[in-house]
């Protein structure tokens, strides 16, 4: 075989690239770490890190569910609305007396429907996903005001409460959820052939339909999926500050997109992983916990965050440039 | 003044563990029509990247119109008058004709205002000076893809472009809009306006190119006039092979029956569409581009609709109304193109060879196999001699042969029984398509039968067992391989002749 | 089958429309500035309340954007109930600038605008009804020294502001109002960087935690709305801070009010929503009726305490929904 040569050498260099998608954003995280460490009292302290992964957590299982979705070429902005909508009903179930595995179930379940609703209006209505999902993040939050009266809902069960609380081997249990669903989502992109289809969908659905793929199906699950984390996340919230909120979850779309965008995801489809979504949601609150520790003016903690977004996805492009 | 427009002279370009380009020549004169030709991956496109300033040499000199330039980017080779025409048309398809002349400096009237009337006039008078009927006020996705490409031309031209670039400038036309190419580039030439001319159809640098320059690997080989040169003396520098020596192939047809279709019928674009295929069968499809022979496979794929007919799948009427059940039957399709329908770009060769195999390959349905998955690339890439740095490669950026080599073992990793070729060797390089042909036979012999999709006539008849030749949407006859003539086939085609209608002209 | 359910539909209009015909009772439109908060959820049951117990004399309709930072979709509305020709308007507008126009047709147009919480700039407006925020802040400033004094504290060490959102004019003032109160009366103690929050309880709480870790000295917290106080109320549980640090906020709701009863809050600062609309539909009428009104009613703030939050009084200002009608 006489390309044999070029083999070896370029799939070295693929490797050293690969190292450098994610590991910018460790670098990244890594400098603010130490930055922050030296600089503050409080950073790397066991308490400060607890409240980090707690902070970053609702956020964080938001931005899993917008993965898939971006990856496959979409967008979801309902989500913000839906981790309001979980969180305002699992509490009014709750209220009415429905024991709280089942009010979370089903709160669970409802929120992975409206994801659903997403799907169809995105496959059957042929309707372009940030317009169906802009559609349903004002119908939805409506909906909201109108189950709860624009009104906290107070005086939930005290274990549900307590669940927020608790602590498995030192981990604070929402970043232990968080991290089984980072799991279960990475094996989910990276393992099951619903992962191959999701990216195959971003990268161009006609090609996913001649090669067989049931595109329907992965449509639905994927804005199901979203729904569903979304969902997953109002519920921790709801049992984080032990009401459910009305108000809950607004704007929860634009960081998760930003997460998804600063860890490598294209929003033209078929680019982004889970981990690096995970490192996008971190630097995000690293920001947001460094800024409060040193007590920055918070415009140019606003400023800065912004300007990190734009520069990750800069930096991830000329990389991408380069890498030809 | 020498004669020449551009020389570029021991150019060198590596890539990260590639060295595409070692000391590569290529001069061109003045009103001269340069044709350059080798296999893909021979680094034509590279050495036209460099030129256009895309990409950077890493040696070499390149002295455009007699001084030595160094092309930084694509505006400075603009600037200097050097203009390409890509397959792709890199035009504002959303705006009007006249606006794309004058992209980015439109005249103005006032300091606020655009001086519409000069856009457009100035614009009609440059197409009008090339014979060309096209409304300036049209906008460009309107307009038909040999338009564009005219537009294209046209406005290189107002640009006062001394090199011009075509790179596989008819690979999406038809033979009269090809035709009516070759008279600008004449022109062009008459003009005194230097023209490399890239093709992967030998015939035409015959007929109009002055001189042509080969590479190989990388190398260059050699340039010569046209005239002292044959098809054979070319292909043979560039491959090693001779052209007649790639169609000869043993062929395997049975008597069984695969697949019969009975009176398949979509309104408006094909009627009474009426065959049987074989076991171990090369079933030839010839029709001009637009005669509906595609939405005829797409229907029989499932991916579009008939209005009536039957399909019988052997002996039993399949019922397909989706890709995906065809694909469970056994059907495999390397759609026509290869880059919008059969690949998946931005992901890896090993996911696109793989794409249909998931499901298979996974526990439970569930946990793919992660040694199966490589297994099954890593012996496609070996089958099939597929060119990539290793299976973790984006299929971007392979070329254009070995894509369709991967859209191939996509379809072959799913053991099809019936393999339906749409233009498979439209845009690749000459090895790749004897090594298509080299597989039709191996998969032929192994009782696969191929439904073969093209229009170009000597490889229809070079390949198949029998040729249903459509026109406009209507089926004109099926042919034995041992009857069909370049012109009996045409004649067909051209709806001159209609022979025994919609019964098989041959028993097996 | 049809046609009687069309009859008596009917019928019942007609019996609905005959006390119309007959009083003729004034149109009153009521704009808030967001549907989605308590607090302004009270301002509405104060204004219906109103028309309830005045049958006939007044209809009140009600409308509002569905969040505080919808200040455009406020302005749309205000416009759209302009041309819907109603007899008065009371609002709460959310800038003080936006709707200056549409207020000025309004009243060119004969209808008199009442304006209530945010004072806007023009002197159109018959007459404006608010809690002088400066006041509520500075009310804030006292009780916060009032705690440190009670757990016998010395006035000196950090306290902590967290606000719900960044240039809103009613937010600003009790702000200052706190700020200027402190200064003036305890001048050691050292008031650090204000964070916001976007008016989201998650990021107060995080902010709140944040504060904690990097200030150990912490003595106080002041919180200038009720999600803001949520937040901080929320922090201070979880660290089991109840009692030993001295903290108070603005506005009432659920988790609030269970904080101050749980003595994680020491105080609430309160307006009086309920009294805003209920005052406020009463303002429109009288200046209907072409009585000269005062430019500016105060509302007034109370502060509510653990010690005090079971009167009566108290008690309709901490929730109004008791008082709904």
């Amino acid at each position: 075989m006489k390309s044999q040569q070029p083999v070896n050498s370029e799939s070295k260099e693929k490797k050293r690239f690969k190292l450098k998608t994610e590991g910018t954003l460790a670098l990244l995280l890594l400098v603010l770490a130490v930055f922050l460490t030296i600089f503050t009292k409080g950073f790397l302290t066991g308490n400060n890190l607890s409240n980090l992964v707690r902070q970053t957590a609702i956020n964080g299982v938001v931005a899993l569910g917008m993965t898939l979705v971006i990856i496959a070429g979409g967008i979801d902005l309902s989500v913000g609305s839906v981790v309001g909508f979980a969180g305002i009903l699992v509490a009014l179930l709750m209220k009415s007396g429905v024991p709280i595995g089942l009010a979370v179930l089903a709160s669970v379940l409802i929120s992975f429907l409206v994801g659903t609703i997403n799907g169809v209006m995105v496959f059957d209505g042929r309707i372009p996903p940030f317009i169906a999902t802009l559609g349903s993040m004002a119908i939805i939050r409506g909906a909201i005001m109108l189950i709860s009266n624009a009104r906290m809902i107070a005086g939930l069960p005290k274990p549900f409460l307590d669940f927020a609380q608790t602590t498995y081997l030192g981990f604070p249990s929402l970043f232990v959820v968080w991290l089984i669903l980072i799991l279960f989502t990475i094996f989910l992109t990276k393992k099951t052939p619903f992962g191959r289809n999701v990216y195959t969908i971003g990268s161009n659905i006609e090609v996913a339909r001649l090669s067989g793929i049931n595109i329907r199906f992965t449509t639905y699950m994927i804005y199901g999926l979203s729904g569903l984390m979304a969902g997953i996340a109002g519920i921790l919230m709801t049992s984080r500050l032990a009401n459910g909120i009305p108000t809950g979850g607004q704007g929860y779309e634009m960081d998760a997109i930003a997460s998804c965008v600063i860890g490598g995801a294209s929003l033209s489809g078929a680019e982004g992983t889970i981990l690096g979504t995970v490192m996008g949601a971190f630097i995000i609150a690293t920001l947001r916990n460094g800024g409060n520790l040193l007590g920055i003016d918070p415009f140019i903690l606003q400023i800065v965050n912004g300007v990190i977004i734009v520069a990750a996805v800069y930096i991830d492009q000329y990389r991408k440039a380069h890498q030809k | 003044m020498s004669d020449y427009i551009v020389e570029m002279k021991n150019i060198s370009k590596s890539f990260p563990g590639v060295r595409a380009l070692s000391n590569v020549d290529l001069s061109v004169k003045k009103g001269e029509v340069h044709a350059l030709v080798g296999e893909n991956g021979a680094g034509k496109s590279t050495l036209i990247k460099i030129l256009t300033g895309a990409y950077q040499k890493d040696a070499g000199t390149i002295i455009f119109d007699g001084k030595e330039v160094e092309v930084k980017n694509p505006h400075f080779s603009k600037s200097i008058g050097i203009h390409a025409v890509y397959q792709d048309i890199t035009l504002a398809m959303h705006l009007s004709v006249g606006e794309n002349f004058f992209l980015g400096e439109l005249p103005m009237s006032s300091p606020f205002t655009v001086d519409w009337k000069n856009v457009y006039s100035t614009a009609g008078d440059v197409l009008a000076s090339l014979d060309l009927n096209i409304d300036p006020h049209m906008l460009i996705k309107n307009l038909p893809v040999a338009k564009q490409e005219m537009v294209a031309i046209a406005k290189a031209i107002y640009e006062k472009s001394k090199l011009m670039i075509f790179d596989e400038p008819t690979a999406l036309l038809t033979n009269e809009e090809s035709e009516e190419l070759f008279k600008i580039i004449a022109r062009l030439k008459s003009e005194g306006i230097g023209i490399i001319y890239i093709s992967h159809r030998l015939e035409e640098v015959f007929r109009f190119c002055d001189t042509v320059t080969i590479l190989k690997d990388g190398r260059y080989i050699a340039t010569m006039p046209t005239k002292d040169t044959n098809e054979d003396e070319l292909i043979s520098l560039m491959v090693g092979r001779k052209i007649e020596e790639m169609y000869y192939f043993e062929h395997h047809k049975e008597s069984e029956v695969v697949l019969s279709v009975r009176d398949l019928t979509k309104k408006k674009v094909f009627q009474g569409i009426h065959f049987d295929l074989h076991k171990g069968e090369i079933l030839g499809m010839f029709g001009l581009v637009g005669s509906g022979r595609t939405d005829i496979m797409l229907s029989i794929f499932g991916a579009t609709k008939y209005d009536e007919g039957s399909i019988a799948f052997f002996g039993k009427p399949a019922k397909v109304h989706k890709p995906r059940q065809a694909i469970e039957l056994g059907f495999g399709l390397v759609p026509e193109n290869r880059r919008t329908q059969g690949l998946a770009l931005p992901l890896s060769v090993k996911t696109n060879i793989n794409l249909l195999q998931y499901k298979k390959i996974s526990r439970f349905g569930i946990a793919i196999s992660r040694s199966q998955e490589l297994n099954i690339a890593k012996s496609f890439i070996q089958e099939l001699s597929i060119k990539t740095p290793s299976e973790d490669a984006i299929v971007r950026n392979l070329s254009g042969g070995n894509q369709q080599k991967v859209v191939i073992s996509k379809c072959l990793a799913n053991r099809p029984k019936i393999m339906i070729f749409d233009e498979p060797t439209v845009g690749i390089d000459v090895g790749s398509k004897e090594e298509i042909y080299k597989l039709l036979e191996k998969l032929t012999r192994e009782g696969t039968s191929v439904i073969f999709i093209s229009s170009y006539l000597p490889e229809v008849i070079g390949v198949s067992d029998r040729i249903v030749v459509i026109s406009e949407g209507r089926q004109m006859g099926i042919v034995d391989r041992r009857g069909a003539t370049e012109e009996r086939i045409m004649r067909l085609a051209s709806g001159i002749e209609e022979n025994s209608g919609k019964i098989e002209s041959e028993a097996v | 089958m049809k046609k009687r359910v069309a009859i008596i539909v009917l019928l019942l209009l007609v019996i609905a429309l005959i006390p119309t015909f007959a009083q003729t009772p004034k149109k009153v439109a009521v704009i808030i500035k967001a549907t989605d908060s308590d607090f302004w959820q009270y301002v509405l049951v104060g204004a219906t309340n109103y028309a309830k117990e005045n049958p006939g004399k007044v209809v009140v309709t009600t409308y509002g954007p569905p969040s505080e930072a919808d200040i455009d979709k406020q302005v749309a509305i205000l416009e759209d109930v302009v041309n819907s020709k109603p007899d008065a308007i009371v609002i709460a507008s959310t800038s003080s600038d936006a709707t200056v126009p549409a207020i000025e047709r309004a009243v060119k147009l004969g209808i008199p605008v009442i304006t209530i919480d945010n004072k806007v700039n023009t002197n159109a407006v018959s007459s404006h009804l608010a809690t002088n925020n400066m006041k509520g802040g500075a009310l804030a400033a006292d009780m916060l020294i009032e705690r440190l004094k009670a757990m016998g504290k010395p006035l000196s060490g950090k306290v902590a502001l967290i606000s719900a959102m960044a240039g809103v004019q009613v937010l600003t003032d009790r702000d200052t109002g706190f700020l200027n109160r402190l200064k003036e009366v305890a001048p050691n103690l050292k008031v650090l960087p204000t964070r916001y929050i976007d008016n989201d309880i998650m990021k107060a709480l995080a902010a709140a935690e944040d504060l904690f870790t990097a200030n150990p000295d912490l003595v106080g917290f002041f919180a200038d709305n009720n999600h803001s106080g949520d937040g901080v109320a929320r922090a201070i549980k979880e660290r089991n801070l109840g009692g030993k640090i001295a903290a108070a906020a603005f506005d009432s709701d659920p988790e609030e009010v269970q904080a101050l009863s749980d003595n994680i809050l020491y105080a609430l600062i309160l307006q009086d929503p309920y009294g805003m609309g209920y005052k406020g539909v009463d303002s429109a009428l009288q200046a209907l009726a072409g009585k000269t009104l005062p430019a500016y009613v105060d509302t007034g703030a109370t502060a509510v305490t653990k010690a005090n939050m079971n009167e009566p009084k108290i008690k309709g200002l901490l929730d109004p929904m008791t008082l709904k009608k």
